[in-house]
């Protein structure tokens, strides 16, 4: 099973890196693919009994966390254990000290006899997970680890008045990704245009099936024709080696076909790398705060 | 007195069988040192398997394995809280929405209220540390509720309300601004959870953590 999941991983990491060999992003291993992704199922897993550096910012489920206060509350809610789903797993490495991975995790209160790998997961959460290594450690610098929230219960939610807890204004260097990020968040056709041209450019909707990769993650957000309009502030910051850098605000969707529709409110997490001198958005994910 | 002594005519297998014979030892041989040649010799050959099988383990390095979780251990929230004085179940409770109804009218979200608060009281009791108590009769400034879930210890509790809900006639807009009142002052927190169209598991989980969240910041706060 281990082995299959490797297998699979490999092919993930190996075409993403086919794709962008013009933008020659480094090769990930095998072993660093599975050493990320068993880094973030222990952050994630209550029982693994991990230690963690608190990352700078957090969506944690239904939390804005800016920062988290402790490892602890950045990981409120989060199940006794984690499975990272192979089959949704990419993981990238920019950088020997920089990676980032977006995967399914599969929530579970208890895996019986056969073991979590071969049960059903108790519920499901998206993550998408910036990480820096400090040491030998991969630490957390941002995520993103929401569940899908039922449709009928936004509707509840908005119907409520329920708006995601506001986020302040702090770019800490990334301030040239925050203009990119600010500038075309309004415009589809920009915003798709900011996209990366490789084939492991994510985007994540609010729900579990909106999970669009490469190309069609491009033509899916130029698709959906939604404007986002910035709610409050943004927030964001930069890796170490400079060449990533993360963004999370509070946006109010309307579609350009219905312009006077009520505005959707959506909680973004983006990550962004710097090619050549191009800020790129590389993973973008979009939830639900109830 | 006859004795029968043995038979010494008869001949012994080693006669008989020549290759089981024993020869004597004409000449010992002097025992042997491993002379400095030899050690590099065979250091030589120990040190190339060596460096093959490292080069093989680097040329090609395994990922590194990680041992699937079989069991879900006690976790750190786990371990705190309990429901009605028992520990907390190991497999979460689940919520079942199931299409029903029929009939004249189209088919509609059915549950029952008490799959979503033993939820609702797992989530509660597990990510708080609280001893919740269910069906909780709570009076409190000429205001009478039973609560679904309360900590008295911790002055901390909740209401579920659902259309499916007989309970929901008795929030009425009073009784919620009390909450609202009670919440503010800080002397006791009640959750009111009131769902509309549809349990939705991961949405309840959200708002109670963040109820949480919220109070465990006032508490900091305070301090």
């Amino acid at each position: 099973m281990r082995l299959q999941t490797t297998i699979l991983l490999f092919a993930v990491a190996g075409t993403a890196h086919a794709e962008t060999k013009a933008a020659a992003p480094a090769a990930v291993s095998p072993a660093a693919i599975a050493e990320i992704t068993a880094r973030l199922e222990a952050i994630t897993s209550k029982s693994s009994g991990a230690t963690s550096n608190v990352p700078a910012f957090a969506f944690t489920g239904n939390l804005t966390l800016d920062p988290p206060g402790s490892f602890e509350i950045a990981r409120m809610g989060f199940a006794d254990t984690t499975l990272a789903d192979p089959k949704r797993t990419q993981v990238a490495m920019p950088s020997p000290d920089t990676a980032w991975i977006s995967t399914a995790l599969g929530e579970y209160s208890e895996c019986g006899k056969a073991g979590c790998a071969k049960s059903a997961p108790d519920s499901t959460v998206r993550a998408i997970a910036l990480f820096e290594k400090a040491g030998d450690t991969w630490q957390p610098v941002a995520w993103s680890i929401t569940p899908s929230i039922h449709a009928k219960a936004q509707l509840d939610a908005i119907d409520e008045g329920v708006m995601p807890d506001a986020i302040g204004s702090r770019t800490e260097g990334a301030d040239d990704v925050v203009k990119l990020f600010t500038s075309s968040m309004a415009d589809p056709k920009a915003l798709a245009a900011t996209f990366a041209n490789r084939k492991d450019v994510l985007l994540q909707g609010s729900e579990n099936s909106e999970r669009y990769a490469g190309p069609q993650a491009k033509a899916t957000i130029a698709k959906w024709g939604f404007g986002f309009t910035v709610r409050d502030g943004t927030r964001a910051g930069m890796a170490k080696s400079g060449t990533v850098a993360w963004v999370a605000a509070n946006v109010d969707a309307k579609s350009a076909k219905k312009p006077n529709a009520k505005a959707l409110p959506f909680r973004v997490f983006a990550l962004y790398e710097k090619v050549a001198d191009q800020w790129k958005l590389v993973q973008i994910q979009f939830s639900t705060a109830v | 007195m006859n004795k029968k002594l043995p038979v010494i005519s008869k001949s012994v297998p080693a006669q008989t069988q020549r290759e089981l014979s024993v020869a004597p030892v004409k000449k010992g041989s002097a025992p042997e040192f491993p002379t400095r040649r030899s050690l590099y010799d065979k250091a030589g050959v120990l040190g190339t398997a060596t460096l093959l099988a490292s080069g093989l383990a680097y040329g090609d390095v395994p990922a590194k394995k990680v041992p699937p979780p079989t069991q879900a251990i006690a976790s750190e929230a786990s371990t705190g809280g309990t429901i009605d004085g028992k520990p907390l179940p190991k497999l979460a409770p689940k919520i079942k929405v199931y299409r029903s109804g029929g009939g004249i009218g189209p088919a509609e979200d059915m549950w029952t209220v008490e799959d979503v608060e033993a939820f609702v009281s797992y989530t509660m009791a597990r990510e708080g540390k609280l001893e919740i108590a269910t069906k909780q009769k709570f009076a409190r400034d000429g205001v009478n509720l039973v609560l679904d879930g309360f900590d008295a210890k911790a002055n901390i509790g909740y209401i579920y309300i659902d259309s499916h809900d007989s309970q929901r006639s008795q929030i009425t807009p009073a009784v919620r601004t009390q909450l609202e009142t009670w919440r503010k002052a800080k002397s006791v927190s009640i959750l009111l959870l009131d769902v509309k169209r549809y349990p939705d598991a991961a949405a309840l989980k959200g708002k109670v953590i963040k109820f949480l969240h919220d109070l465990r910041k006032s508490a900091a706060a305070k301090r």
